[in-house]
């Protein structure tokens, strides 16, 4: 308990301190603050941006891109591990070309998939889908071989059928895994969507990056990336409070 | 369904159909022998030539040194492994197929369920309805001592805790051929012999046929009708003993029986020679 709040003590002046040097060392000119910008004046952008509402909306849009993404992503990443899990044949026949997948830095698909389908919704949810669904599959896949020969044993011997042994043992076993893939790919969902709106876009964070970029903005660069990391730290907060949870059962 | 042809049909080598007059054997293992698939034509048989018959409700516990393929041997009657030459007949007692429980070596709870959820898995795969199967579970767990640990998962029981939990979700299907492999094995003693007279318990009450793995010689005797001894390099059975003693037996009354203290030292003397046989490397056979 007592080492519990000297963590959380020194987290909080890890933070407080890093948000004190950024601005200080703009304001006493220890370097110039058109590069950095400084938390006073990202929080005065981020504040007139939630008054015309632009945040909200550009913040709406790429979240909307990397939540398909990862949802469709997730679902079939668990169904293709699955199946290569279930048949021995079949999942070592893919082995080499689902590690190949996953060597490929599957962002530089970007050009490809905008000549594809143009550069509206589509492209991005793709490109996020395209990251999110090796990672999952993986995961998938290892829960399901790592699942103990022990436990298939004793079903054998219960007598049960394949579909009372895949929902009862193989399906469970997977679940930490799952959960260790969802949340690298809530990260990688995201990058997915902003790397698609940065080669071409209207709307979303990469596109409100991309546009201050163009002014030599510094302060309107940081906002939105500043956004879209709080959010994604509250979302992999609650995953992991999810899978906590839900893994009570677990060693350790 | 006719449960004995679809496994004769699942697991090449059990066969089916018995005749009706060898209806008193439960487990008839003849000519029993495995090589494992090796590149190696000299590689060591697991098992050569094993031939057992147990009767129905029989109580047969195996000793033996280490490797000597006494768990390989369960693994067959389970039909966890395909026979490859010989063969091995399970029946229940009305001659059909027989409802099996195997206790292993490790507990192999599922570690996402709780003590109840665990002991409720074989009821849940049979299809028995909810309240029954909690019902039934819930009794079994009071009966090996663990009440009040229903919605305790596998890592917050002690082993002992855990092993009594795998007991009690093997014995809960009332299964007609039990086998177990070292099941108390890695219990401290007094645990071992607490959990020990659970069983002989349960036993006198359901009379299973049951196969029992054992290297604690007074653990085969407390519990067992008969004592078969194996010998390692081949894995094959070299002895087998009746044991005389009356039921219900206990550690403290079988110590005072000359019968009892007479078939403990053939047996000691028996394993010794044969751990001291398996110290020496195999003879390689000629190819």
């Amino acid at each position: 308990m007592n080492e519990r709040f000297l963590i959380r003590s020194l987290q909080g002046l890890v933070f407080v301190g890093f948000l004190l040097v950024w601005e200080l060392g703009g304001a006493w000119r220890w370097w110039d603050p058109t590069w950095t910008s400084s938390p006073v004046r990202v929080a005065q952008a981020f504040a007139e941006s939630l008054a015309d509402g632009q945040i909200l909306r550009h913040t709406g849009v790429t979240l909307t891109e990397s939540f398909a993404g990862l949802l469709a992503g997730a679902a079939v990443g668990v169904l293709l591990g699955v199946l290569l899990g279930l048949s021995r044949v079949l999942g070592a026949v893919m082995e080499p070309f689902v590690i190949a997948l996953n060597s490929l830095p599957r962002v530089a698909l970007a050009p490809l998939i905008v000549m594809y389908v143009g550069i509206g919704f589509m492209s991005k949810f793709l490109l996020s889908f395209s990251l999110v669904v090796v990672p999952m599959m993986l995961g998938t896949y290892e829960g399901i071989r790592a699942a103990d020969p022990i436990w298939l044993q004793s079903m054998q011997v219960l007598r049960a059928n394949r579909v009372q042994v895949f929902f009862k043992v193989l399906l469970p076993s997977c679940v930490p895994w799952m959960f260790s893939g969802l949340r690298v790919s809530i990260s990688l969902a995201i990058v997915g969507a902003i790397v698609g709106e940065f080669i071409s876009a209207r709307a979303g964070i990469g596109f409100m990056i991309d546009e201050a970029a163009g002014g030599f903005d510094s302060t309107r660069m940081l906002m939105p990336l500043i956004v879209l990391t709080l959010l994604a730290f509250v979302l992999d907060r609650l995953v992991l409070a999810a899978s906590t949870r839900l893994l009570r059962w677990r060693e350790g | 369904m006719n449960t004995a042809a679809a496994l004769a049909g699942r697991w090449p080598g059990v066969a089916a159909a018995p005749s009706p007059n060898e209806g008193d054997v439960a487990i008839d293992i003849r000519g029993l022998s495995f090589r494992p698939p090796s590149r190696n034509r000299d590689a060591v048989e697991i098992l050569s030539g094993i031939d057992l018959a147990v009767r129905q409700r029989e109580f047969i516990a195996i000793v033996g040194p280490s490797g000597c393929g006494k768990s390989t041997l369960l693994n067959f009657v389970a039909g966890l492994l395909p026979v490859q030459s010989g063969q091995v007949t399970v029946r229940g007692q009305g001659g059909q197929a027989p409802s099996l429980g195997y206790v292993f070596q490790q507990h192999g709870l599922l570690p996402w369920r709780t003590a109840q959820k665990n002991v409720e898995l074989g009821l849940e795969i049979a299809g028995l309805p909810v309240p029954q199967r909690q019902e039934r579970a819930r009794a079994m767990l009071a009966q090996m001592g663990l009440a009040g640990y229903e919605r305790h998962y596998p890592r917050e029981l002690s082993g002992g805790m855990r092993q009594r939990v795998a007991l009690a979700k093997t014995l809960v299907t009332e299964p007609q051929v039990v086998l177990m492999d070292e099941p108390f094995g890695a219990l401290d003693a007094q645990t071992r012999v607490a959990v020990q007279s659970l069983f002989a318990e349960f036993w006198t009450r359901h009379r299973a046929t049951v196969l029992f793995v054992t290297h604690d010689i007074d653990e085969a005797l407390l519990l067992a009708d008969r004592v078969v001894v194996m010998g390692a390099r081949p894995g094959r059975i070299v002895a087998q003993y009746t044991v005389p003693t009356a039921r219900p037996r206990s550690h403290h009354q079988l110590r005072q029986q000359p019968a009892f203290n007479e078939l403990y030292d053939t047996l000691w003397n028996d394993i010794a020679h044969l751990a001291q046989d398996a110290g020496r490397p195999a003879a390689r056979r000629p190819s």
